[in-house]
């Protein structure tokens, strides 16, 4: 009796290790999808926030949803948004500049934003800079010139509500 | 010494006039770049009228505070390269100064306000 | 051309830090000017002066440089020898070629410099680099 319990109670055991396991693993994919989404901000514009450490994973995946994105949108203009990227090296770099040429062999111009005064020194020691790209160092910048590049533009409509 | 950067609505003017060690050269870049991202700087002129001579190390560091300024969204224009420096730098055979050069600091402004005219996030105010 | 120098010494400093390279560059020009170089000749030598004295003060901390006037009856000639007792430049032929540089430092200047010069003329060693430089003009 006690040997059937016993192993009654490894199989419930295993059944709710198995079954953790793979809810941690869906939460990481959510994680990951979250920490990348894609957000349609315009017509033709997409906005890409970058969070967190870029592995060569996590590059891919973003690069995948970059590009179906463009696709499905028809989007001239992606905006890839840095500021939640803790380091920026050259390993992070050569992932965004391969997710740039790819956008740009779709047709799309890039934006990048978010870069740190601190960042923008460091790349330039490392030798690189993303002369394909426009660069601006803050979201609403960018979000203006990406704007612009659809031809549109904000403009205040003198009406508060 | 420290390098005065000044300023001009949203545009930056840092005028190099003395020689410049590796210490200063990266004390210079810092301040560019956090000057740049204090004031959401549209533009920078960097003037080297003073140089007589612009050796492979002033024009890397002439460069890469470019490319900085670059990263950050600023338009950069140099001005003022002498003409025997000119020559020498095109004699060197490098692709030594890789931003945009104009003669003179006048033209160096107008040169950057045409581009920032051009530009999609001209008018955005900053309250800075 | 032969490392030995001919010419009286005109000029001997000594390499060791930034202010160094500034000198170096105003005695050159000096000395070029008082020859009867031109102007862009000054600014040439002043170049490349500035160029090999600031690779003494990074690869080999410190080092010299000697100056010397080999004007003749037909020529204007001003010649400078540079020597430091550092590491040395690995690959000489290397380090002369365009586009080479590691991490666009040891010897990125030696080509440009090599393009303004009438002469030039580079040894290196562990614990020995010599480079010898020389520009030559007709007179009018």
């Amino acid at each position: 009796m006690d040997d059937v319990l016993d192993r009654l109670a490894l199989l419930t055991f295993d059944t709710y290790v198995e079954t953790r396991e793979r809810i941690i693993a869906q939460q990481s994919l959510s994680l990951v999808e979250l920490s990348s989404p894609v957000v349609r901000l315009w017509d033709q514009v997409l906005l890409l926030p970058l969070v967190g450490i870029i592995d060569t994973v996590r590059a891919r995946q973003f690069t995948e949803r970059l590009l179906a994105a463009i696709s499905k949108y028809e989007a001239q203009v992606a905006i890839i948004d840095i500021t939640g990227v803790p380091v920026f090296d050259t390993g992070v770099a050569k992932h965004i500049m391969k997710a740039v040429d790819a956008a740009q062999l779709l047709g799309s111009r890039i934006v990048l934003t978010g870069l740190s005064p601190e960042g923008a020194q460091t790349l330039t020691k490392l030798n690189i800079n993303f002369s394909n790209v426009i660069n601006r160092a803050s979201l609403r910048a960018g979000v203006a010139e990406a704007l612009k590049l659809v031809g549109r533009r904000i403009v205040a409509t003198g009406v508060q509500t | 010494m420290r390098i005065p950067i000044l300023r001009i609505g949203r545009i930056l003017l840092a005028s190099i006039q003395v020689e410049m060690s590796d210490a200063d050269a990266l004390r210079f870049q810092s301040d560019v770049v956090q000057k740049i991202s204090e004031i959401e700087a549209l533009g920078i002129a960097i003037d080297i009228t003073s140089l007589e001579v612009v050796d492979s190390y002033m024009a890397r560091v002439i460069n890469d505070t470019a490319t900085m300024a670059r990263l950050l969204g600023a338009e950069v224009v140099v001005c003022g390269i002498q003409p025997y420096v000119a020559m020498t730098l095109v004699e060197m055979g490098r692709d030594l100064i890789g931003a945009n050069c104009v003669f003179d600091l006048e033209q160096a402004l107008q040169r950057l306000r045409e581009r920032i005219a051009a530009r999609g996030d001209a008018d955005l105010d900053t309250g800075s | 051309m032969s490392t030995a120098s001919h010419g009286r010494l005109d000029t001997q400093l000594c390499i060791a830090e930034s202010m160094d390279v500034v000198r170096a560059r105003a005695d050159a020009r000096q000395l070029a000017s008082m020859i009867g170089f031109s102007p862009a000749d000054q600014t040439r030598l002043a170049t490349a002066v500035s160029e090999l004295s600031r690779n003494i003060l990074q690869y080999a901390g410190k080092g010299h440089c000697e100056m010397r006037d080999i004007s003749t009856n037909d020529t204007l000639g001003i010649q400078i020898l540079f020597e430091d007792n550092g590491p040395g430049i690995p690959d000489i032929s290397l380090a002369i070629q365009d586009g080479y540089s590691t991490g666009g430092g040891l010897g990125a200047g030696l080509p440009g410099t090599k393009r303004l010069m009438d002469k030039f003329s580079i040894e290196s060693r562990p614990g020995l680099t010599r480079v010898n430089i020389a520009m030559v003009r007709r007179r009018a």
